[in-house]
């Protein structure tokens, strides 16, 4: 999630989990699963529990619904000890969402979702619109409500067993691997679908998970764990990137931290250039004209409804009566507005000069990014890396800059194809 | 052949009588076993040892020689329904009691622990999750065992029992006789008739006692 999101989800934060001296041990083994763990969830915020495989998050997260009872150690749920509460009642206040969706086979999807407000006593009426209204905000159209599990895809059964868990509107939603088990395409889409439901819910969700970038991608903090569920780092994603704490996290995180850390940026988060602009339909005077006027070696076409063409230069300019349509390159690398660094990055790679056109959701030019404003954007967010790395290569660099242009910043670099 | 169906035009509401009887020890002795074994099978399924005990003990029963069972049970139970229903009964207790066991714990995992975590205590977990979804299997384990009391009910004739059997091993004691083996064929024929008949009824049954959602 974005920056602003982060930084407005820290403030006003009520504890709605929190986790005492949580320790399990299985009877088979000699050392705890995990051992004395201790951990706050605020209201409102999704909490990602990733770690290598055995270090026992899904079995910290199972005790938060007493799946797994815990050997010692006290759970908390909005303010009340749950540790000894009839686990059945306490069940019925938190979502649960598994890897492989257990969705009830031998019953309908209407009647899968309706299992638990009609544990709870809701009426028939009352029932049936919030089925409608859940199937409507996961995304399954109200004819599938007769269907049954049997019937549907992967990825439609891990909306409905989205769906199921949110029936009763529970505070808290526990998702062991939810998308483990979709193949990565539709995966993408229902993270993105899942965080954009979350905007408008702002439900607590502990979300376990063994990749990293899923972590980062859809934590507003993570808690890295290392075996025996200790906490190595337990921070938002950015902090982890820009501030890893000890040699395990940063192996965690794997390589390319810092173009990691550009996915949680928006191109809304930078300042973005503007460029001449002319129509598919000028002459190739009039593109010459602008081309002039602005001083830059390169202008960029678009068609009736403003969406971006061609790029067309000086040189492409021949006073031979052809039209612009067939002058110059295609435009290629084009991002929405509502894109992330890291995406319009591997766009920009594409490009012919190392830019990207920004449009919006309806295909209209809005500006252009390139390389330059990116390298700004990662400068502003490492400010103690900046200070850690100068002083060897400093002494370098004059010689350096002579040979290679690129990294030096913002030097005659006009062209941005 | 003409024999026999003269035979069976003048004595077919003797057979149909013995017939009526048959297909109601049968069905007595397979509802007893029914709520015996399927009762018996919850609970012992969640539990190995006992679950192991349970089978070795019921298999076991199939392996002794229906004549002698009966005969065993005269001294006990006396002549007539009593013993034979006992012993139905016996026999009857493994298929089911085994299918009972095997649909419990072939239940999905993730289905069984998703409705733990929604809150659903161990009783409406049993009732409303796994009975309904190991019932096909348990319908299976009935229909073999309708299948095995069909033909060993009719040894009941030996202890005075009620059913078809009476006409059989009255034929084979005179066999050589005026119709002897025309009842014996009767005899034989009316228990497959009514073995097909209950199968087939069983077969529906299921069908429309199992969800649309678990039907292959």
């Amino acid at each position: 999630m974005t920056d602003r999101a982060a930084e407005e989800n820290t403030q006003n934060a009520e504890t709605m989990i929190r986790l005492e001296n949580l320790s399990k041990v299985f009877p088979a083994q000699d050392e705890a699963a995990v051992d004395d763990l201790s951990m706050e969830i605020y209201e409102g915020e999704i909490v990602v529990l990733v770690g290598p495989s055995g270090c026992g998050k899904t079995t910290t997260m199972k005790m938060i619904n007493r799946i797994i009872e815990p050997t010692s150690g006290r759970i908390f749920l909005q303010g009340e000890d749950v540790t000894k509460v009839n686990p059945d009642n306490l069940r019925r206040r938190i979502g649960y969402v598994i890897q492989q969706i257990g969705l009830f086979p031998h019953m309908t999807i209407a009647d899968n979702i309706a299992t638990v407000p009609r544990m709870l006593g809701w009426d028939t009426k009352r029932t049936s619109d919030r089925i409608d209204e859940l199937l409507e905000t996961v995304g399954i159209d109200l004819s599938y409500r007769d269907r049954y599990p049997k019937e549907l895809s992967g990825g439609q059964r891990q909306r409905i067993g989205v769906a199921r868990a949110m029936a009763a509107d529970p505070p808290v939603l526990l998702m062991d691997e939810p998308f483990g088990a979709i193949d990565p395409i539709t995966r993408d889409r229902l993270q993105d679908e899942f965080l954009r439901l979350q905007q408008e819910i702002r439900k607590t969700i502990v979300f376990v998970t063994h990749d990293i970038d899923e972590a980062i991608k859809m934590g507003d903090r993570i808690a890295i764990l290392k075996q025996q569920s200790k906490i190595a780092q337990y921070d938002t994603p950015e902090s982890i990137l820009t501030d890893p704490a000890d040699e395990f996290v940063q192996n965690f995180i794997g390589s390319g931290p810092s173009i990691k850390r550009l996915s949680l940026s928006r191109i809304s988060d930078i300042e973005t250039a503007d460029w001449p602009v002319a129509r598919l339909t000028d002459s190739q005077d009039e593109a010459r004209n602008k081309m002039q006027s602005s001083g830059k070696g390169y202008v960029l076409l678009l068609d009736d409804e403003d969406r971006p063409r061609r790029w067309v230069g000086t040189e492409d300019i021949k006073h031979d009566g052809v039209s612009l349509e067939e002058v110059g390159r295609p435009a290629v690398a084009i991002v929405e507005a509502d894109s992330n660094l890291y995406d319009t990055l591997d766009t920009m790679i594409t490009s012919y000069k190392g830019s990207a056109i920004i449009v919006d959701e309806g295909g209209r030019y809005q500006g252009v990014v390139d390389f330059t404003t990116v390298l700004e954007a990662i400068n502003t967010m490492r400010p103690h890396e900046q200070d850690r790395h100068m002083s060897p290569p400093e002494q370098e660099q004059p010689h350096e800059r002579t040979e290679r242009d690129p990294q030096a910043g913002g030097e005659g670099d006009d062209d941005p194809v | 052949m003409s024999g026999f169906l003269e035979y069976m035009s003048l004595s077919w509401d003797h057979v149909l009588e013995l017939a009526i009887g048959h297909a109601i020890v049968v069905a007595i002795s397979l509802a007893i076993a029914v709520v015996i074994g399927v009762t018996l099978g919850v609970l012992v399924y969640r539990r190995e040892r006992v679950a192991n005990a349970a089978l070795v003990i019921t298999s076991t029963f199939l392996t002794i020689p229906s004549l002698a069972l009966f005969g065993i049970f005269i001294p006990i139970f006396g002549l007539g329904y009593k013993p034979a229903v006992v012993a139905l009964v016996m026999y009857a207790l493994l298929p089911i009691l085994r299918n009972t066991v095997t649909g419990l714990q072939s239940v999905d995992p993730a289905v069984a622990e998703s409705a733990q975590g929604m809150g659903m205590n161990a009783r409406e977990r049993l009732l409303r999750i796994e009975l309904p979804l190991a019932w096909p299997v348990i319908i299976a384990g009935v229909r073999v065992s309708t299948m095995l009391l069909m033909g060993i009910a009719a040894i009941a004739a030996v202890v005075n029992g009620p059913g078809l059997g009476d006409d059989i091993f009255a034929g084979l004691a005179r066999i050589g006789g005026a119709n002897a083996f025309n009842q014996v064929l009767g005899g034989t024929l009316g228990i497959i008739v009514l073995a097909i008949l209950f199968d087939t009824f069983f077969n529906v049954l299921g069908k429309l006692t199992t969800s649309r959602g678990i039907r292959d």
